[in-house]
């Protein structure tokens, strides 16, 4: 159908067709703004809590696997492969044995045949390659020795014609691991091997003469000794980031710029304060606490409380006048009140509230290194703010509003921990702590997040 | 232009400041048209809403190609739409005839002697149907396979409702009188 005159005149009347909206449109489409940003970083912050639970979850299962592995290997004397090609001089034919993931126990009470015994029986000019993997385990300190000897060539070769085959060597086992203490089982270069067979149905066992073997050991240690719970005393400090419900700028209109101003109330944590375009205010903070922690495998499991104080007793502002800018410090007691009344349209000054957060938490560090771990922290909290203030935007002024501040708060915190020292073990912590909704109140404009971003030190107050 | 391309890249920013200009440059072109897919100023504030979030979120996608106000425009109709639907409007008072038999539009005289906000009422007071068809085609300026597209409806049936609409709508304002005692082909 085509356009004609009508449709024409109609859009053209249309064209310029106004109306205007009622004042609250704007109040509600802004509070949805801020909603939607809310939900983006809490979907952000949830698909990092998802991909680090993930982490975690893996690193623990690697973890379990590794326990049984080690259970596995308890009373386990050889293991893995052995591979036997040989030829001898009345069969000509190559025989080939193929030992995989067998298990052994007790390697003492099979050495009822050695290779010397054969060797004794002649049937030399075999050829063989050997190789295998031994690994034994103490059962008091599980410690693993994994040993791989390859046997290039001998003149004699021990047959095995079960499925089955020991490993036994005769060195004197006198070398002692100077770090565990234990016995060091592996055999030494050139030491025989003598081959014993444990299973009944094995029918021949040839011997080998001079045996001449390249021998590599490494050890492993995994300390399997339960580990006591340590009771550490952590104290941090750092800055906390919080949305602009609590700091919204007289004339959101001014920029205030990124100011550094040093602390003078004599509060420990007011020695910085951070204005961002007086959207948002950042504050130092403070931090003490006690837990305790138990270190497991590759995993440490930790809980504990901490007294967080997110702000100090300062009141900032940066006064922006043509080019020339100044800053402003007060002690928020005295100033509230003045702020109220000295508020202008030329200035920019934030009231920075100071919040109490004592939390309860439990935590899970996974150890990534060795000295390195990465330490989460998750629990719940109570919150007290020492002025609950709330911007009102049509008025102008702050008020103080008791229902702003959720006062049963959760949060997650996360971050690496490096490990210094080494009888004494000190924790470095740099961690975010992220707070879940600490305002409740819904006719506040702005983000309702909380962060905290500090450095903490924990010192092991009893071994 | 540069003035709408600063403002843009503040909004982006989220500059509450940006923001709001932006709401006061095109929202009231902006409640027109949403108030010409509605029956109510309120659905209309409604949409106007709607749209404005989606606006400020999918900003970044603007390429500062084209006219500013023709893209925001365009987010409204489909807030309009999607409120619709929401509604499910236009289902309940449109029937969706397959219909091949398309109407013959008689001779409607293209003089439009009403004013604006009249010609507004008028459209508003077509079924939702006829209503949402009437202002994409006329107005908007899609053609009927899109409309059918973005109703989820034929391309004939756009044409068959768009021709009772527009015969309606032409008689309506022919003896803009009495609009309401006006009989639209409703089968």
């Amino acid at each position: 159908m085509e356009r004609n005159e009508f449709e024409k005149n109609i859009s053209q009347k249309l064209d310029g067709f106004k109306l205007i909206p009622s004042e609250e449109n704007w109040a509600k489409i802004e509070k949805r703004i801020h909603q939607n940003r809310r939900r983006r970083l809490v979907l952000w912050l949830s698909s990092t809590a998802t991909g680090l639970f993930i982490l975690l979850a893996t690193i623990t299962i690697v973890n379990i696997n590794g326990d049984k592995e080690n259970k596995k290997f308890t009373n386990t004397t050889t293991d893995k492969k052995i591979n036997l090609e040989a030829s001898t001089n009345s069969n000509t034919n190559n025989k080939k044995f193929d030992i995989q993931q067998e298990e052994y126990n007790d390697i003492e009470e099979n050495n009822s045949t050695t290779l010397k015994d054969e060797q004794k029986k002649g049937n030399a000019n075999l050829k063989a390659a050997i190789t295998f993997n031994y690994r034994s385990t103490n059962n008091e300190k599980n410690t693993d020795v994994i040993l791989s000897v390859k046997q290039e060539k001998t003149n004699d070769l021990a047959i095995l014609d079960s499925t089955i085959a020991k490993v036994k060597y005769n060195n004197d086992f006198s070398k002692q691991d100077t770090t565990s203490g234990q016995m060091d089982r592996s055999p030494q270069k050139d030491s025989v091997i003598e081959l014993a067979e444990t299973n009944s149905s094995m029918s021949v066992v040839k011997h080998v003469d001079d045996v001449k073997m390249d021998t590599s050991a490494k050890q492993r240690k995994t300390t399997k000794v339960k580990t006591p719970w340590k009771m550490y005393i952590h104290t941090g400090i750092g800055m906390s980031v919080i949305g602009d419900y609590f700091v919204k700028p007289v004339d959101v209109n001014q920029r205030v710029f990124a100011s550094f101003v040093p602390g003078v109330t004599g509060n420990l944590s007011s020695s910085a304060v951070l204005l961002n375009e007086a959207e948002h205010s950042s504050r130092t903070s403070f931090q003490i606490g006690l837990h305790w922690r138990k270190e497991r495998k590759k995993s440490i499991i930790s809980f504990g409380f901490n007294y967080l104080n997110a702000g100090s007793k300062v009141i900032a502002g940066a006064r922006v006048d043509t080019a020339i800018s100044s800053i402003q410090l007060r002690d928020a007691n005295k100033a509230f009140d003045g702020y109220i009344n000295n508020a202008s349209a030329n200035s920019n000054q934030t009231y920075v509230n100071q919040l109490h957060i004592i939390g309860l938490q439990v935590g899970y560090g996974a150890m990534l290194f060795k000295k390195i771990n990465w330490q989460t922290n998750a629990g719940i909290s109570l919150v007290y703010a020492e002025k609950y203030l709330h911007y009102i935007s049509s008025r102008n002024i702050y008020v103080q509003d008791k229902s702003l501040i959720r006062p049963i708060n959760f949060f997650i915190s996360t971050g690496p921990e490096f490990v210094i020292g080494k009888k004494q073990q000190f924790l470095l912590n740099p961690s975010l702590a992220f707070f879940v909704q600490p305002v409740q109140k819904n006719s506040v404009n702005g983000s309702r997040k909380l962060m905290n971003l500090s450095l903490n030190f924990s010192m092991p107050i009893r071994k | 232009m540069t003035d709408i391309h600063q403002l843009v890249k503040d909004c982006l920013k989220n500059k509450p400041s940006a923001q709001k200009a932006l709401y006061d440059k095109y929202a009231p072109e902006m409640l027109g048209v949403c108030y010409r897919y509605t029956k109510s100023i309120a659905d209309a504030e409604d949409v106007l809403q709607n749209g404005f979030v989606r606006v400020y979120s999918f900003l970044h996608q603007y390429r500062f190609e084209g006219d500013l106000g023709a893209w925001i425009r365009r987010i409204m109709v489909n807030a309009a739409l999607t409120y619709l639907k929401k509604k499910q409007q236009y289902r309940e008072d449109f029937f969706f005839t397959d219909s091949t038999e398309l109407v013959v539009v008689s001779p409607i005289s293209a003089e439009i002697n009403i004013t604006t906000k009249e010609l507004a009422q008028l459209i508003r007071q077509l079924p939702t149907g006829y209503q949402t068809i009437f202002n994409l085609y006329a107005v908007e300026g899609y053609s009927h396979v899109e409309i059918g597209k973005m109703l989820g409806i034929s391309d004939i049936t756009s044409r068959t409702q768009y021709a009772r609409a527009r015969k309606v709508l032409a008689e309506w304002i022919k003896n803009y009188s009495e609009p309401q005692k006006q009989v639209y082909g409703k089968k």
